[in-house]
């Protein structure tokens, strides 16, 4: 997986490179908007990272070129700003997504992922939380490595909360991925079909739990990282 | 108008313009009188003719009843001029007498007009002493009538009644007249001279001090009034530029903090696991938490309200609730939501989620872990949000919401900014905090906002 880092602080970028490095990313590295500009031209990359307060320009004019130039690859903007009205500005010019610094490198490389796993991305179609696999093309749910039996319904369901590990998934995205198709939804089969989920989740020893945030829907985490999601918590 | 109560109201300007146009009107008035006396001293054949004239007009008005009894009424043997001596003789078309009164040794010939046709003054002086004698033509009842006058006198005195008598009718009375006109001529010009005057206070009285990019429409109508508004537009334009300075510097300085901080935190991620990487984690989190706030501060301070921008309230709450749902989580507490009928309320949607962002933050903080935190929109114009903690004491509700103020200061976390924030916002927005401790136990506070009408939702 090739990034394109954009960074004119040095040692931020080594740090950066590094920590995606290790988590078997290949990175090329620019100081300066106008020589990454040259190689968007001239290679293939799987993901831009672009640092918005490039002493060359405006990151977000980089931003707008290359999609104005039909390119779709992910973007992920970096950004020290985040004043009120900056982040409709970030995403309005066509980045995919935003971090804002600081942060650490677990947030980083989770999001990196996330743009990759996206459809069209290059990531592997297997998502994982902690001992939890989910295979998206088989559709097959592993846990610790044992395929477990899960019905079609939490199967949906379950994909849709691993694509968004770690973050709240509301309940009317849920019941419109789920029951797309058919005309009448009680109301408690969503709660009906989470709950089966949940237990069946705790029977298997799946090392994930599944939150309810109520009024507003649910979020599966990795139960042992729960102060990773602490320092991930975007603002 | 920066008097105090003490020194009393300043008139206004139009009050002052137009006493002054008034005592204008006072001094011509008075200049026109030295004027007209003055043309009277300087011409006295003038006012032999006035005097003569006068008589004659006197005696005209009593000869009908001189017709009727024939001899010359009482009232008549006076002068009109003290210490004048006056004779007079009446002739009628074809020269009879009418009447004749002689004041001692002051007599008329008896010999009628040389001709009909004559009107004539004549004065004879020695020193002070003067002899008039003149004829006057009147008509009564459509009869022609010759009165022959005669007055001896001596000075300027017999005179000042006719001179009073002339500036009574040609002086004084048309010029009130004239000076009521003026008067009212004044006071519509003075107060349409004004009016784009008060104008100009009206709209600047009208500018909202968050909008800093309000300019005054220039009235073209006076230079002075231009020249005022675009004194206020050059003031306003000041203004806007350090508002924008302050902002820019809010920004600059949320990179110049937050790249380092950036960089120190990756550092730390890549020490091995230890007890003081524990820590400078939680230093680092608690440093980047501060760095927010401040920049959200200044951010709300530098804010500007877009009149026409509406905000729904329901859509913020889910937002920000939806993104603080795992923070809430990983702290061991539990969250929920409720829309309750919330209503669009005119303001900055992403302030407004900053300053829900801050109080949830603030409940997740200070509450214990394991206890819910509950984000009520409506019904109406608020936000609500509860917690199940301690709850705020009654007596440091006002003191809470200014800034580095922290109830309990042995706890690490915040610098104390988050409900000043909040009140920042609020106050922006026209709104208020509400701080109460909830039924049973915990804090509740309250963002309530103006109304504004329903949400138009696509």
């Amino acid at each position: 997986m090739r990034v394109l880092l954009a960074e004119d602080n040095p040692r931020f970028a080594n740090l950066i490179a590094e920590g995606l490095e290790a988590e078997g990313f290949v990175l090329d590295r620019f100081g300066s908007l106008s020589a990454a500009r040259e190689s968007v031209a001239l290679d293939r990359y799987d993901l831009f990272l672009i640092d918005l307060g490039m002493p060359d320009g405006d990151g977000i004019d980089f931003v707008r070129a290359v999609r104005r130039a039909g390119n779709t690859t992910p973007i992920l903007v970096i950004t020290a700003r985040n004043g009120l009205g900056d982040r409709v500005g970030g995403l309005d010019s066509g980045a995919d997504d935003y971090l804002v610094k600081p942060f650490d490198m677990p947030e980083l490389a989770a999001r990196c992922r996330a743009l990759l796993r996206r459809p069209g991305g290059c990531l592997g179609t297997t998502l994982n939380v902690e001992n939890l696999e989910f295979d998206t093309i088989a559709r097959e749910v592993r846990i610790s490595g044992w395929v477990i039996h899960v019905p079609p319904r939490e199967c949906d369901l379950l994909e849709r909360l691993m694509r968004r590990a770690g973050h709240v998934v509301s309940k009317a995205s849920l019941e419109d991925t789920m029951y797309a198709l058919s005309s009448e939804v009680s109301p408690n089969a969503l709660e009906a079909v989470v709950s089966r989920l949940r237990r069946r989740l705790a029977a298997e020893k799946a090392r994930v739990v599944l939150h309810t945030a109520h009024g507003i829907g649910y979020m599966l985490a990795s139960a042992a990282q729960t102060g990773q999601v602490e320092r991930g918590a975007p603002r | 108008m920066t008097h105090g109560p003490a020194s009393g109201t300043p008139r206004t300007l139009f009050f002052r313009l137009s006493v002054r146009l008034a005592l204008v009107g006072l001094v011509f008035l008075v200049v026109e009188l030295a004027a007209v006396v003055w043309m009277y001293v300087r011409n006295p054949n003038e006012l032999d003719q006035l005097l003569v004239t006068a008589e004659a007009d006197r005696i005209a008005g009593d000869i009908p009843q001189m017709l009727v009894d024939g001899a010359v009424p009482e009232a008549l043997r006076q002068p009109i001029a003290a210490g004048t001596r006056r004779a007079f003789l009446i002739h009628e078309l074809g020269g009879g007498v009418i009447a004749r009164f002689n004041d001692g040794d002051l007599k008329i010939a008896d010999e009628p007009p040389a001709s009909f046709l004559v009107i004539r003054t004549q004065r004879e002086s020695w020193g002070q002493r003067f002899l008039l004698s003149g004829t006057r033509r009147v008509a009564v009842e459509q009869h022609p009538f010759w009165i022959t006058v005669a007055i001896f006198g001596h000075g300027f005195q017999p005179f000042v009644p006719v001179i009073f008598n002339e500036i009574r009718f040609h002086v004084i009375f048309p010029l009130l007249l004239l000076s009521l006109m003026f008067l009212l001529f004044n006071f519509s010009v003075v107060r349409s001279t004004l009016r784009p005057l008060q104008r100009t206070i009206t709209a600047i009285n009208a500018i909202d001090p968050a909008q800093v990019e309000t300019r005054i429409e220039a009235e073209a109508s006076s230079r002075e009034v231009a020249a005022l508004v675009s004194a206020v537009n050059a003031m306003l334009e000041r203004i806007e530029r350090s508002v924008r300075a302050l902002k820019d510097f809010a920004g600059d300085a949320a990179h110049e903090l937050r790249t380092p901080l950036a960089v120190m935190m990756l550092s730390i991620g890549k020490l091995p696991d230890s007890p003081e990487k524990a820590k400078l984690e939680v230093d680092a989190q608690r440093m980047k938490r501060l760095v927010n706030q401040m920049l959200d501060m200044s951010h709300a301070t530098a804010l500007e309200l877009d009149p026409d921008r509406r905000a729904d309230l329901a859509a913020i709450a889910r937002e920000v609730v939806t993104e603080l749902t795992p923070l809430a989580f990983a702290r061991g507490h539990s969250i929920s939501f409720m829309d309750q009928g919330a209503v669009a309320v005119h303001g900055h949607g992403e302030a407004i989620g900053r300053a829900l962002r801050n109080l949830v933050e603030n409940a997740l903080t200070h509450t214990p872990a394991g206890t819910r935190v509950e984000v009520t929109v409506g019904p109406g114009p608020q936000l609500d949000v509860r917690d199940h903690g301690p709850g705020i004491p009654e007596d440091r509700r006002t003191e809470v919401l200014q800034r580095f103020r922290r109830l309990d200061r042995s706890q690490p976390e915040g610098a104390g900014l988050g409900l000043a924030i909040v009140f920042t916002i609020m106050t922006l927005h026209g709104g208020v905090v509400r701080i109460e401790n909830a039924h049973g136990a915990g804090a509740r506070i309250r963002l309530v906002f103006r109304e504004s009408g329903p949400v138009m939702r696509a």
